[in-house]
Order: structure tokens, then sequence, then C-alpha cells
């Protein structure tokens, strides 16, 4: 992409002929620090130019749609019946149209984190110099930004260079978005290509919000010890003034902390968060609580311990207006993107707006600067805290309340019809009226906090607070830590794992990430991540996922967090922080290729992807994948030929990546050193794949981990993982071993009895193990001709 | 409860709709027509411990007495198998779908692709999804759904029951497989 660029910045410019400092002229291409490495093909790629990359990915991994429903409704024409082979009024087919809704979902959700990007770099510009260094891990992290550098060809040194990469984003998001108009593409696998490329524009915007937060916030720089901080409702102390912050842009929830901290009320009240807010608040003060992911919205407020809500945005309720009028807390909406109804104050005195909030005159305010919401917020709460003490705070009912509204019960079964989770609710009304609320209480633990009992119940019972009320004592009793999300991932950890994850002895990187719409509830997160960290992988976590790892304890009493250690190495748990903080993640499997293998980053896309698809034994798991972001998450990883589980709920995004094992054809390689073609079998066998449970989702991780780099030994180690797994889990022995012995050398040594006569009568084979690529141009030495 | 109407409210079918097995003698008619049945069981087979047995019995008599083959997702294979039902294949929900959509599927048996999917065992939701990508994906093969939760996607599906009754209709389908299967062994005898 050809940029022009011309950027004039004057700053204290006195007069005319006064001093004129800090004058800052760029005129041209900007490329932030000079960088000797080679530039690669596709520096800034629009996405027809890693196409042929994604039709190669998508060659094997071929879509499967399922629609919700039969019809498009999309424009006008319509509502068109695309069932059964049919085309729409505009002459789209079931399958583009399914793929141009994955498009949305992956454009919404890249649009969120650019936006998000912009508004940080955008916030912190105003305060900071453009030339305010980004420093993500001092001196143990050179390659600072490997997702832009792989991306964008560029290596960007100051805040001000992010502008540079948030313009590319910004105008490649819209090209993408006007694909999906009515009219414009019509190719399934065309539109799949575009979110892949929704995805990647996702993971550099990840970067971007990231690397800027990690370097103006000094939150913490790649560190495998970051603290522990408080998790769940249990640790919050209701006595002190307590505020609520909700979702992921983290500035105005650290204003607050500065305002108490100048005001010496640090300790004095509580700042507790959901979201990802919570998780990056806790990285720039670890006393900050975090009371859980983002179903914990509900129980929390419906409790009254929140005397102020702040909402910031992305993945907060819609509904929170009126959930806190319900507790009477004053709400702040910060951000433009949710500005929730409210009067904009954000030029008002803040005493006035303090009082406003005091009085009831009004139920909340919108203010889009950090620094007053800062002030306003403490003040606020200080003074609600008080004026609460005295008034019905909370709408949560007492045992004996719900008793009663669970003799309103009639059993109509409206309840479980709306409930995501089928959860058996009028069952456990019915015994809940006659005093037992355990059941209830059962069903606190898989609920993902939506609401949508409390609204269908035409016996008006408080469904959602009932559950929460028949579970008073776990409530109390979460107390929990997380590790603080470290950032980055050190060059030094790189180089130490890097050989042992390519060459498979480490036997992979599993990657929990994404929200809380859990099929079963958070533990299940937890038990995932703890069998894999026991048994020495490296297990990589962000957001809510990274909550509901922690939202557990081992009989010794201890969380994850406590019982692993946080460095990116075997047998670790690894917090890397927000949403945004996903960078890191892919930016880790990245600079394996870099940092381990010395291959150039720089605009070199389609090579590095090539490299860790065959080398690099990671897989995605987003257990309770909910929003677009998800989606977008998940596509920037499909790329880059890592794969990606989702819970049953992900089913919903309505489009899986799946190989065909029983294809051998699909499942052929170039050797780099000769050219040859050579048959690998299927590793990674899918690259989108919906578990129906934690157990199939567990033998899925160990089996996905699988490359055809691995050697045999890493082979053999995986091997036993998966089938270990397998034999435990679904109670018999997998039927499809011999598609990933190569040769007698990858039968894991403790299986080879068990193993060998079944190989036998499948036929042992003797392969072998290329230095694999897809890619043509990565052949060294050319068939018959010169290297 | 009507009957006929999406378990989960909010799902909203499309123009064309399951029809409803109104007696166990549908099925046996369908299944008459179909040249390559296979069943396909979730994890709430076991998982739904009020299901369980009732659905063991009924799949392992379409096996006994139709020799149709049963392919099992997610991690039930061995509890199932330990319940005395043989398991012809172990496949994820998701890659069903996709071989079952496939024209060129050998099948488990390397016979070639089914004309007849017979399902129980999965959520709503994602069975919801999974006869949505076979309807599409395959219109010309037939979906039967055999959970007591409507299904709109499905070919033929069970209206919405309350369990008891459900139970009472796959009773009667067992009886129905049993009877047939005595009487035309009997036939066969007197030939
Ligand atoms: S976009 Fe096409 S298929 Fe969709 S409603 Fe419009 S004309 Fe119909
Ligand atoms: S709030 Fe909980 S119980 Fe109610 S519908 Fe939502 S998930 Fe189900
Ligand atoms: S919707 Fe209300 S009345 Fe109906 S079963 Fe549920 S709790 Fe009972």
């Amino acid at each position: 992409m050809n940029r022009k660029s011309i950027h004039i910045r004057l700053s204290e410019a006195k007069s005319s002929a006064g001093s004129v400092k800090d004058l800052d002229i760029q005129i041209g291409k900007i490329k932030g620090e000079q960088w000797d490495e080679k530039e690669g093909p596709t520096p800034f790629p629009d996405h027809a130019a890693l196409r042929t990359w994604d039709r190669t990915l998508l060659s094997r991994y071929k879509p499967l749609y399922l629609p919700f429903c039969d019809l498009c409704c999309l424009c006008t024409y319509g509502k068109c019946d695309l069932s059964g082979g049919k085309r729409g009024a505009c002459g789209i087919g079931m399958e583009a149209q399914q793929s141009r809704i994955v498009l949305l979902a992956a454009c919404i959700g890249a649009a969120t984190h650019i936006s998000h990007g912009r508004h940080l770099v955008d916030h912190l510009l105003e305060k900071m110099e453009r030339r305010t260094l980004i420093d993500v891990g001092g001196s143990n992290v050179d390659v600072e930004a490997p997702m832009i550098r792989l991306v964008c060809g560029m290596k960007p040194k100051t805040l001000g260079d992010l502008e540079t990469v948030l313009d590319y984003l910004e105008s490649q998001m819209t090209e993408l978005l006007a694909a999906a108009h009515t009219g414009q593409e019509s190719d399934p696998l065309d539109f799949e290509s575009k979110v892949f490329h929704a995805g990647m524009l996702d993971h550099v915007g990840l970067e971007v919000a990231d690397i800027a937060q990690i370097s103006a916030f000094d939150l913490p720089k790649a560190e495998p010890d970051a603290p522990l901080v408080d998790l769940g409702l249990g640790t919050i102390n209701a006595e002190k003034p307590v505020i609520l912050v909700i979702g992921h842009n983290v500035p105005p929830a650290i204003d607050i902390i500065k305002y108490s901290r100048e005001h010496d009320l640090s300790g004095k009240i509580e700042v507790t968060g959901i979201c990802c807010t919570a998780i990056d608040l806790t990285r720039f003060d670890p006393s900050a609580k975090i009371v859980g992911p983002i179903s914990w919205q509900l129980r929390y407020i419906r409790s009254g311990v929140p005397d102020l809500i702040v909402v910031d945005e992305q993945c907060v309720r819609a509904d929170l207006l009126i959930e806190a009028g319900n507790i009477q807390a004053p709400l702040i909406a910060t951000s433009s993107k949710n500005c929730a109804g409210l009067v904009d104050r954000t030029d008002d005195n803040p005493d006035d707006i303090v009082a406003d909030l005091i009085s009831g005159t009004v139920p909340g305010v919108l203010i889009l600067d950090p620094l007053k919401v800062g002030e306003v917020a403490v003040r606020t709460a200080l003074a609600s805290h008080e004026t609460r003490k005295t008034k019905k705070t909370s709408s949560i009912p007492t045992a004996e309340e719900l008793i009663e509204f669970a003799k309103r019960c009639g059993g109509c079964m409206e309840c479980t019809r709306a409930c995501p989770n089928e959860t058996p609710l009028p069952d456990a009304m019915k015994q809940a009226a006659t005093g037992d609320l355990s059941p209830l209480a059962d069903i606190y633990d898989t609920c993902i906090g939506c609401g949508r009992c409390d609204d269908v119940c035409n016996k008006e019972i408080p469904i959602h607070s009932s559950l929460v009320a028949a579970a008073r004592e776990k409530v109390l009793d979460e107390k929990y830590s997380v590790r603080a999300g470290r950032g980055a991932i050190q060059d030094i950890e790189i180089r130490e794992v890097g050989g042992p994850i390519v060459l498979g002895e480490i036997p992979g990187v599993v990657a929990f990430v994404g929200c809380a719409n859990f099929p079963n509830g958070a533990s299940e997160v937890a038990e995932m991540a703890r069998e894999f960290a026991k048994r020495r992988y490296i297990a990589v976590a962000s957001g809510c996922s990274a909550m509901a790892i922690g939202m557990y304890r081992n009989e010794d009493g201890q969380t994850p967090y406590e019982e692993f250690h946080g460095r990116f190495d075997a047998g670790g748990i690894v917090n890397v922080g927000s949403c945004v903080s996903n960078a890191h993640i892919a930016g880790a499997a990245i600079k394996i290729a870099s940092i381990f293998a010395k291959r150039n980053l720089r605009g070199n896309y389609e090579e590095i992807a090539d490299y860790v698809y065959n080398r690099v034994g990671a897989v995605g798991v987003a257990w309770g994948a909910m929003s677009q972001k998800a989606a977008a998450i998940a596509a920037g990883f499909w790329r880059l030929g890592i794969p990606v589980i989702v819970g049953p709920h992900g089913a919903k995004y309505r489009r899986m990546l799946l190989g065909r094992k029983d294809h051998d054809e699909d499942w052929y390689v170039f050797d780099s050193r000769t050219g040859e073609k050579v048959q690998v079998g299927p590793v990674p066998e899918h690259l989108f794949v919906t578990a129906e449970t934690k157990e199939e989702a567990m033998v899925l991780i160990a089996k996905l981990c699988t490359r055809p780099n691995d050697t045999s030994r890493g082979r053999s180690m995986k091997l036993t993982h998966y089938i270990d797994l397998y034999k435990r889990l679904y109670g018999i022995m997998p039927d499809d071993i011999h598609l990933f012995i190569r040769s007698p050398a990858d039968i894991p040594i403790t299986m080879k009895e068990e193993l060998l006569p079944i190989l036998q009568e499948k036929g042992l084979q003797d392969r072998i193990i290329p230095d694999p690529t897809l890619l043509k141009s990565q052949i060294r030495k050319q068939k018959g001709g010169s290297s | 409860m009507s009957g006929q109407d999406s378990w989960l409210r909010a799902e909203m079918g499309g123009t064309k709709q399951a029809s409803v097995i109104s007696k166990p003698e549908v099925l046996i008619a369908l299944l008459k027509k179909s040249k390559r049945p296979l069943i396909i069981i979730g994890h709430e087979t076991i998982s739904d411990s009020v299901r369980t047995d009732i659905l063991i019995r009924m799949i392992s008599e379409f096996q006994k007495t139709k020799g149709i083959p049963i392919l099992s997702t997610s991690h039930i294979a061995g509890q199932v198998m330990e319940r005395g039902v043989k398991i012809s294949g172990v496949l994820g929900s998701m890659e069903i779908i996709d071989r079952l959509r496939d024209p060129t599927w050998k099948g488990l048996d390397g016979k070639g692709q089914y004309d007849l999917v017979l399902s129980a065992g999965f959520s709503y939701s994602l069975g919801w999804l999974l006869f949505s990508g076979l309807k599409q994906g395959a219109p010309e093969t037939k979906i039967i759904s055999l959970d007591p939760k409507y299904h709109p996607h499905a070919s033929w599906s069970y209206a919405n029951m309350k369990t008891d009754s459900w139970k009472a209709e796959i009773e009667r389908l067992i009886e129905l497989l049993h009877t047939e299967n005595t009487q035309q062994k009997m036939e066969e005898a007197h030939v």
C-alpha cells in the first residue's frame, strides 16, 4: 500500500516570530523507526494481497455452514428464502450469505478493537508527546510489536507511529465492510478470505491498543511474576464506598485510581471491575478487585454492593441504567460509543454533576473526559455510599421471600424455554417452594447471567435474583485470585521454548481466550487449563477466560495462578491480560518464527503464517465465545494457521472450518529442501470447530497441537497425551491413531504394545518428516533446477 | 405448552418446517423407504439421566431389529458401549454433519452416503444448527429428531412433549420395532 502522508505539528508556537518548540514535520511515507530488515512482499496488504494464502488454507479447511434460518433479510428486496439451493433477489446463495454474516461479525469485532485502539491513542496523544517511546518490556523485549512488523512492515517506535498503523487499519476495515453490501462479493470463499483479512487487521488493532496502554500507563512489562490480584464477589469490602467499572477502555478507571491516590483515599474506597476494564485496571493497580466475567454484571449489581457504576465500552449490558436505578446507584457513561441516552456533562463543573447524581435529579451522566470521570466518580461514590445506607439497595430476595416467590411458580416452562443453557428452573422452583434451595443454587453455577428468564415469567418471579439468593453462601465464598495481565512474552522466553515447541517437545501452547458464554459454568475452563498445565503444555489466558481459570481452588486451597507458574514455559498458566492482550498470544507464535527461527517479519505475512501453521503447535480455545470481537480474534488466528475450538454456543457463529482426515489427498505439503510433495496426515485436522463437551474439547486440544514439523520424539509425546486423554475421557481407543504415525519412531514408547497390533492392521507406514511448507516460494531447491 | 413451535422461543426456522411424528408407525414407514439409515447420538444421551435409559433401549432396538449403525458424537462412546450398544463410529457433531453433506462420502462402512439420519441426545440449540446445516447442505437427506422438543429444521420431529408422554411414545416405538421384527422373523421362518 502506497501511503502518502503529511503531518505537521507545532507544539507551543508562541507567536509568528517567537520560539517554536517541538516542530515535527513529516512528509511522505511514514515508516516508524529505521529498520534494516529486508522488506517482504506484502507491507500494508489489502485483502487481495493475501488471498492466495487464504485460499490455500480454505482448500484444506472447507467451510461448513449452519444457518440459523432459511432466510436473508439484509435488504428491502427481501426477505428471501435461500433454502434448498434457492437464490435471493440479488442472486446470492445460502453459503455466500452465511459467509457474509461471518464477515459482518468479524468486521464488527475488528472495528471495535481498532476503534478502541484509536480512542486510546488519541487520548494518550492529548496528554503525551507523539514521540513517547513504545516500551512493552524494556530490554527483555526487542520485538515490541510482532503483528505490526509482520503486517505493516514497519517498526513502531513511538506512540505517534501507531497513528499510521491505525490509518491503514481503518481504511481496510471500510473496504471489508463495503464488501458485505448487497450486490458486492458473491463467492463464499472470497467472503471467507475477507473474514481472515478482518481477523488479521483485528490482531494488529489489538496490538496497537495494548502496546499503547502498556507504554503509557506503565502496565506490567512482560512480567512472568506479575502480582496476584483479588477476584470474586467475596473479596469486596462493602463497608467501604464501592465503585464498579465495566467494559474495556481503562483510562476513566485509571483516573479514578489516580484521583483517589491524590486525595489520600486509596484503601478507603473499593474500586471493583467486571470484564476487561477490571483486568486492565489491576494491571495498573493490583489493589483494585476483579468481580468476575461479563456474566457477573446482573448478580453483582443486584447485590446492591456498588455505590456507583461507571461504564465505558464493549460487553456492557444495555439495561444497566435500569439495573443501577433499581439499587439506587448513579451511573456514569464514559464512551461516545455507549452514551446510554444520558446528558453530556463533560463541560460542566464537577460540583454540579456530583450534586445532581447524589440528589437523584438525574439517574446518570455522560462524561467524555476521563480525568473528570475520576473526580466525579470518587466524590459521588463517597456521598452515594452514605445516602444509600438508609435505603433498600439490594434487589436479591431473602430466603423467606424466595420461598414465597417459588410458591407462585406454575411450572409453565417459559423460563427454561428462554434460557440459553436450558437450565431446569421449573423443577428447581418446585423444590424451592418446599424450602430446599439447593437445586436453584446449583443452577447459579451454570447460569450465564443473561436475565432472559426474568422477562418471560408471567408470575413475575425475579428468577435470576432468586438464583443468587439461593446461592448466597457460595457467592460470599467467591474469594479467588488471578495473576495480573503480564502483557507481552519476553524474547528470552521465546528463545528458550522456541526449539521445544517447534520440535514438538513442549506438546503445545493452548490459549484460553474469550467471553463467558459457558455451557456449564466457568469451572470447565479452569479444569481444562489445569489439565494441560499439568501435562506441561503452555497454557495462556486472557479476558473473561483468564478470570474463569482463577475461579477455582484445588485441594490445597490454591487457585490455578498460585498452583502454576506464570512463565511462558512448560507447565505455566500465563495470563497475558485483557481482550486486547490477545495480540501477545499471536505475537508469541510470530516471535518464534522471528527470534528462534530468524525469519524476517517485515511485511512477510505469508511466509510467517506458513511457518506458524506447519511448526507451532498452538490452539485457541474460546469456550464461552459470545461476541463479534471473539469472532474477529479467532479469524486472526485462522489466517496465521492456528486452530480455534469453541464451546457448543460457538456453533452459533454459523460456520466451521473443517478438515477431512479421510481425504488423504488433502494433506500434502512441500518438503522445502527438495520440492517433493509429502503426505503428512491431518495435522492440524481443523481450523475452527465446535466441541460439544469439555471432554471432547480436551481431546481436540491435544490432537490439534500436532504439526507436520514435529520430530518423532515430539510427535510421540503429543500422541501420548492425545491417546491418554481419549482413553480416559471417551473410554475407548481412538480409531485414527494410524493417521498420525508417520513411522515406527512416532509410536509412543509406553503404548507400543497396545498400539502395534492396531497399526499393523491399518498398515504401518514409514514416511519422511519433511521441512514442511504449503508455499512453492519456500522451496529452496526447485525440482530439476538450481536452488 | 403448544407442541409445534420451537422449543427455545427465540429460534425461528423458516419456510420449511418439520412434520410432527404423530405415531411410531410414521417412523417405521420412513425407515422402510430408506436404503441407508444412520443413527447419531449426542452427549445428552448420557448426561440427561431422564432420557438415558429409554434412549439407550431405543437405539439398541433400532440396531437389533433394523441393523442401523450408530455414530456417537462427543465423548460418550465408551459409556454407551458399556450399556451393551455397538458403536459403529465416533466423530464430532460438526464432523459428521460435514460428512453427511458430502455426496462422495463412503460412510462408516465404506458403502456410501446415508439417506436418513435419526438423531437424539443433542442440546436443543446445538441440534438446531446441526439440522439446519444438514437441511441446507444435503436437502435430499431426511432428518428425524427423536428428542421430545420440536425441531423445525428436521424433516420429522416429535412435538414439544412432557417427558412422560414422550417416554410413552418411545416405548410404543420400541414395542412396534420389536413386534414387527418378530413377525418378520416368523414370516421368514414360514418361508
Ligand atoms: S441481500 Fe439479497 S438475499 Fe438478502 S434480502 Fe437482499 S436480495 Fe434478498
Ligand atoms: S439468567 Fe441464567 S437461568 Fe436465567 S435464562 Fe439466563 S442463563 Fe438461564
Ligand atoms: S416462567 Fe415463572 S412460572 Fe413459569 S416455570 Fe419459570 S419460574 Fe415458574
